[in-house]
């Protein structure tokens, strides 16, 4: 197959970004780990993960200016890299929030987390929602990255019950206050990974569509 | 090749028309001074006879005659000019220099032709001697050849341009009809008979080429498809992909392991097959020029991902992956651990109570009437101990197919009555009644194992009984196959637990384990003694209402 050296680029700036949003993926599930397996080793790697989204972001983002600097991209190669350039910015945050939920895992150590269960399942959930926005992205899937910004509002919903849960857990008064705060910090974080893998979904249906889902609605 | 055709027709024909108006102007010019010639001689003998009549008054009468076009010069014999019907003969130079005098002095006549190449004309002059010493010379201009080129230019150039449209016309129908055999040709199979035989080389070599090509393309085809035999059937993943990680080939091996869905079409980016941790590791170090080895976990399995780079030139071009599945080796893995850290927590905790009391005797700590209490501790301990050794040689025989005796003929009845009898007491002990039912029915078979299955089966269905429940034992003959089933209205067995009741120390509820007695690997020698005598064993239970162990033999 005989390419050019633009489609070359813009099939080298698809790699990245699903390395990208592979290495989001990973930061997510080490932070999960981290908190829920008491895991420490998972902690750093969540740590060395953002790190390295850090970098790729500032190694994207100079592609893209290069892209439309030297390209002048129209019609759908513009809007590739234009929403590539929306979307590594939230890529970005989500390795910030993985980073911080794993810095929280840290002083959680050791102690027992009490009526986890729906702040884990709404973990697993934002979890498998960056997964499946990376898929529909990677695979350019209009149905999928649509699925995923409906499921925005579960995770929504699973934030309320974690609330309602801790609250009770401080009428109970069987909760620590520095844990109980803690946990509140994770889930909200949690929350925030969902809206940001929304963030993503919307971005590929825009690329695909021409027309971002938030402004047609 | 019209172009071609076209060139030469142009150039031959132009050629021959130069050479043609080249040659007839000649002769044409040539034709022309010679009656130019004939008709002054003629002149000039007129004048020469009406000059002997009239004298030089007829040269006067001659000059008022301005309607002839052709000059008469008188020349005196030393050259000066006496007359001339042109130009003032005074004023004229000495004429005998010219060459047609010179000639009429010597020889009577003279002829002489002149070019002025300003006039663009030629003057053709002749001179001829009088009786009376005087020469009489006629001259007359005419067109020069220059002259009679250039008044036939026009001529000629609508001639070349109608030779030109001839020639198109002429060279596009000859290119067409040379053509038109070629273009014919049917090159798959050129038939060399048939066409120009100067094209019968070329068609030849065509026809070798053809065969060789066929040949070669059926080579090909057959690597190809023994490549895609190969790789189709491999259960092995192979992935080849390019320095820009474009998959290049792929089998359905891997696209099953890395996507895991039914699909069997793939391009693009490898990354679009798989992004995890481990699997992107493997594509880098194998597009930086390493080989890599490493280990995926995905949906499940486990897979190990081998990663070697491809050289061309010694630069990396591309790379190649092969993935293996390792689930089931990364779960023996993990068993083998399991079982090692079991096996040794399982002889510790004996061993330790053993060694504890034992050193409160020694020590002199014991009451010399407590002794036998202690005493019995040890003994039931180590009792365990054995139990639990000799399970794991039986374990270790049946693992590795090196049972001391030979199979025989054993009847499957005899053995469960048998081993109903000795439970009989074990039963009454927690309230169960064991009932047993059967027909003769010989196996080949071990004796010993299949004691050992019948006991443990019998053995765990009173185990775990409610006070007051029932064991049916039973033995029958279906076909080929004989059926042993054991049934109890026991505890059951929580479905969650039923596919791991055979595994090695699994217990269902560990917390009674040691209550219940028993060293957690009856069901697992069981299970691996059925296989030894190429039985079947399944379970179904209910919990709280009981559970059916059937195990079938072939007979």
């Amino acid at each position: 197959m005989v390419r050019n050296r633009f489609d070359q680029q813009l099939a080298k700036l698809n790699d990245e970004l699903t390395v990208m949003g592979a290495l989001c993926e990973d930061a997510v599930n080490f932070a999960i780990k981290a908190v829920f397996d008491n895991d420490m080793d998972m902690a750093a790697r969540a740590k060395a993960a953002e790190q390295q989204i850090d970098q790729m972001e500032k190694d994207i983002e100079s592609m893209c200016m290069r892209l439309l600097l030297q390209q002048h991209p129209v019609a759908r190669d513009l809007r590739v890299i234009s929403s590539a350039l929306k979307m590594i910015s939230d890529m970005e945050r989500i390795g910030d929030q993985a980073a911080d939920i794993a810095e929280i895992a840290k002083y959680l150590e050791g102690s027992i987390i009490p009526g986890i269960q729906h702040l884990k399942s709404m973990s697993e959930y934002a979890a498998e929602m960056v997964t499946r926005s990376i898929d529909s992205f990677v695979e350019s899937d209009l149905d999928m990255a649509v699925q995923v910004i409906k499921d925005d509002d579960v995770v929504d919903r699973a934030f309320d019950e974690v609330r309602e849960d801790l609250l009770c857990a401080i009428g109970e008064g069987t909760i620590d206050g520095k844990i109980l705060l803690d946990l509140l910090m994770i889930a909200k974080y949690i929350e925030r990974v969902g809206d940001h893998a929304t963030n993503i979904a919307e971005w590929v249906v825009y690329s695909i569509t021409g027309a971002h889902p938030e402004e047609t609605n | 090749m019209t172009k071609k055709i076209l060139t030469g027709v142009i150039t031959v024909s132009l050629i021959i028309m130069l050479v043609c108006v080249g040659l007839v102007m000649g002769i044409m010019y040539d034709y022309m001074g010679e009656k130019i010639d004939e008709q002054l001689k003629n002149e000039a003998i007129l004048i020469e006879e009406a000059l002997g009549c009239s004298g030089t008054s007829y040269m006067d009468s001659l000059a008022e005659r301005s309607e002839i076009g052709n000059r008469v010069t008188l020349i005196s014999a030393d050259g000066v000019v006496v007359y001339d019907t042109m130009a003032d003969e005074t004023a004229m130079e000495n004429h005998t220099e010219r060459e047609e005098v010179q000639e009429a002095l010597i020889n009577g006549e003279g002829y002489a032709v002149r070019t002025s190449f300003t006039l663009e004309e030629d003057t053709r002059y002749y001179a001829r001697k009088t009786a009376d010493n005087l020469i009489v010379r006629t001259s007359v201009n005419h067109y020069s050849q220059l002259a009679l080129l250039l008044d036939t230019f026009g001529m000629v150039i609508l001639t070349v341009v109608v030779l030109i449209i001839i020639s198109l016309v002429i060279s596009y129908r000859i290119a067409k009809a040379i053509i038109k055999p070629i273009n014919d040709i049917d090159l798959d199979n050129p038939d060399i008979s048939e066409n120009y035989e100067e094209l019968a080389p070329l068609l030849h070599r065509i026809q070798q080429q053809n065969i060789r090509i066929r040949r070669q393309m059926e080579n090909l085809r057959k690597n190809r498809e023994e490549f895609n035999i190969i790789t189709e059937n491999m259960s092995e993943g192979l992935l080849i992909i390019d320095r820009d990680m474009e998959v290049l080939t792929y089998n359905r091996s891997a696209l099953e392991m890395l996507r895991g869905t039914g699909e069997t079409d793939f391009s693009g980016s490898v990354l679009g097959l798989n992004r995890s941790e481990p699997f992107r590791k493997a594509v880098a170090d194998a597009l930086e020029g390493k080989g890599c080895q490493v280990l995926m976990e995905s949906s499940g399995s486990t897979y190990e991902i081998i990663s070697n780079p491809v050289r061309e030139k010694g630069i990396v071009s591309g790379a190649v992956l092969i993935i293996l599945d390792v689930t089931e080796r990364a779960m023996g893995e993990r068993m083998r651990r399991e079982f090692t850290s079991n096996v040794s927590h399982e002889l510790k905790t004996p061993l330790t109570s053993i060694y504890g009391v034992s050193d409160m005797i020694a020590g002199g700590m014991v009451k010399p009437e407590d002794v036998q209490g202690f005493a019995k501790t040890i003994r039931e301990e180590s009792s365990r101990l054995i139990s639990l050794i000799n399970d794991i040689i039986n374990l270790s025989q049946l693992d590795e197919n090196t049972v001391p005796q030979e199979k025989t003929r054993v009847d499957v009845s005899a053995v469960a009555e048998n081993v109903v009898a000795r439970l009989s007491g074990k039963a009454a002990g927690s309230d169960v009644t064991v009932s047993f039912s059967g027909e003769p029915s010989e196996i080949t078979a071990v004796e010993y194992i299949l004691d050992e299955i019948v006991y443990n089966i019998v053995e765990n269905a009173i185990k775990y009984n409610k006070p007051g429940g029932t064991v049916d034992v039973s033995v029958r003959n279906i076909g080929t196959n004989c059926i042993f089933t054991v049934k109890d209205t026991g505890i059951g067995i929580p479905e969650s637990a039923q596919p791991r009741v055979f595994e090695r120390f699994y217990r269902v509820d560990k917390s009674h384990s040691k209550q219940i007695g028993g060293t957690g690997l009856g069901l697992s020698i069981v299970k691996h003694a059925v296989g030894y005598l190429d039985g079947e064993i399944s379970l179904e239970s209910e919990e709280g209402k009981g559970t059916t162990v059937t195990v079938i033999f072939s007979k």
